[in-house]
């Protein structure tokens, strides 16, 4: 077989040229054997094609929904368990959540109301509360989340502005990232609370907070 | 700062140091001036370029790597939703394990074959395959001890037309530049003429290898192509 006849050949294994292509036709008559040879290699083609794009899906798609806790697991994996030292991101996190929360708490000491009821500080999770308040029946949504494999998504509901000590109530969001309070979630609520999403995993033993919206003002209808 | 320095993750200490221990196997191609330009013959030239330098404890190479590669998780979520997420949560986290540890300790071994993303996902593929081999393998000795078969049909997830770690050894086996003709249409999706403008061959020369390479892979794959769907 010439060069030529391998070219034709690819031509039509790759989809170039119409199996009805007279030169093709040509080398069929001609040599008879290479037509379900010439098949068969086309299938063989669409199967590497699929196998191409599932791959180039796969990446963008990745690359679209990596987030910064995957980005800090492939770095872990990356780093001997030894040479682990204390993420300092997560220092610059408690720093960032801090000056939040005072500013927050100033906020609520000068007698505000808190401004929006969706905030979102960029790195964060997003809180959307609709009608500003803590209602049954009324879903709260988090947003800005992808909710890695061994991650939750819950809310927690505090008395105080600083969140301090453990959360009088804790929902956990749902596939679509809401939780939805019941009439008997809010009966042992005060009538203000702070409400704030957080993604964690169960990992270490106890929950790691990995991502956090900021805390809402809100109060409780009932 | 870079990713590897904001985590406490230094190049000279952590990441580079401990790869640079790890033997380099040579590139495929000798390394010139032009390799690391993305237009001519090697697509992948710069990726190469990038994971030597990180392995040699170049910082900003390594946060770079380290970027690149950030997408790997992801990669696996995205995968396993389209064959139909059969996996446990404990499950697919041992899988996401398995591939970064397997990742990190071949990183020395990337040869620029593809581009990083690329190499990485086929980490990815291979050990969630392991897993649903494995899962696959439970299923039916679980049926064997009385369990329902229409549950275990529910269960059969979509099964890829190749074995990922067959796919890529048989085009391996293929030889260069045959191997490179193969992977460089399909996976880097160029056409044979911007082959042929790469290589500095004819485009008719070009296709003829791929046609007979194509002979070869289909005799290579032949006895481990699962039926088509």
């Amino acid at each position: 077989m010439s060069q030529q006849d391998d070219e034709l050949l690819a031509s039509f294994v790759a989809g170039e040229i119409s199996p009805d292509a007279p030169a093709l036709q040509a080398l069929f008559e001609r040599r008879p054997e290479l037509r379900a040879k010439a098949q068969e290699l086309a299938q063989l083609h669409g199967r590497l094609e699929r196998e191409a794009r599932l791959e180039r899906e796969v990446i963008a798609e990745a690359r679209a929904s990596t987030t910064d806790f995957d980005r800090a697991r492939v770095v872990r994996a990356a780093t001997p368990a030894s040479r682990r030292r204390a993420p300092i991101l997560w220092a610059a996190a408690a720093l960032v959540t801090l000056a939040i929360g005072v500013v927050l708490l100033r906020q609520g000491e000068r007698g505000e109301p808190a401004p929006i009821p969706t905030l979102n500080d960029g790195q964060g999770l997003s809180l959307d509360v609709a009608g500003g308040e803590l209602r049954a029946g009324l879903a709260l949504t988090v947003g800005n989340v992808d909710v890695g494999f061994n991650q939750q998504l819950k809310i927690e509901v505090f008395g105080d502005a600083q969140a301090a000590g453990a959360a009088i109530l804790v929902g956990k969001a749902d596939a679509q990232h809401k939780w939805t309070p019941n009439l008997e979630d809010l009966a042992a609520l005060p009538a203000t609370v702070f409400v704030r999403a957080v993604l964690v995993s169960p990992e270490d033993g106890s929950d790691q907070v990995y991502r956090e919206s900021p805390l809402l003002r809100l109060s409780v209808s009932r | 700062m870079g990713v590897a320095a904001e985590l406490g993750f230094q190049a000279t200490t952590g990441f580079g140091a401990e790869l640079h221990s790890a033997p380099l196997r040579r590139p495929r191609r000798r390394a010139t001036s032009q390799r690391m330009s993305t237009d001519s013959g090697d697509p992948y030239a710069a990726d190469l370029d990038l994971v030597r330098r990180a392995i040699a404890g170049d910082g900003v190479a390594t946060d770079a790597v380290l970027t690149r590669l950030g997408c790997v998780p992801a990669m696996l979520r995205s995968l396993h939703r389209r064959f139909g997420a059969p996996l446990r949560a404990d499950e697919l986290a041992e899988v996401d394990q398995n591939a970064l540890a397997a990742l990190w300790s071949k990183l020395p071994g990337f040869e620029g074959r593809a581009m990083l993303e690329s190499w990485a996902f086929r980490f990815v593929q291979l050990e969630l395959h392991k897993a649903l081999d494995r899962r696959r393998s439970r299923a039916r000795l679980t049926l064997l001890d009385g369990d329902d078969l229409a549950e275990l049909s529910a269960r059969e997830e979509v099964v890829p037309a190749f074995d990922p770690t067959i796919l890529h050894t048989a085009i391996a086996k293929l030889g260069p530049p045959t191997s490179d003709i193969v992977s460089e249409h399909h996976f880097g999706e160029l056409g044979f003429d911007e082959i042929a403008r790469r290589r500095g061959e004819s485009v008719s020369t070009i296709k003829a290898r791929y046609y007979r390479g194509l002979e070869r892979l289909k005799a290579l794959l032949e006895p481990h192509l699962r039926t088509d769907s």
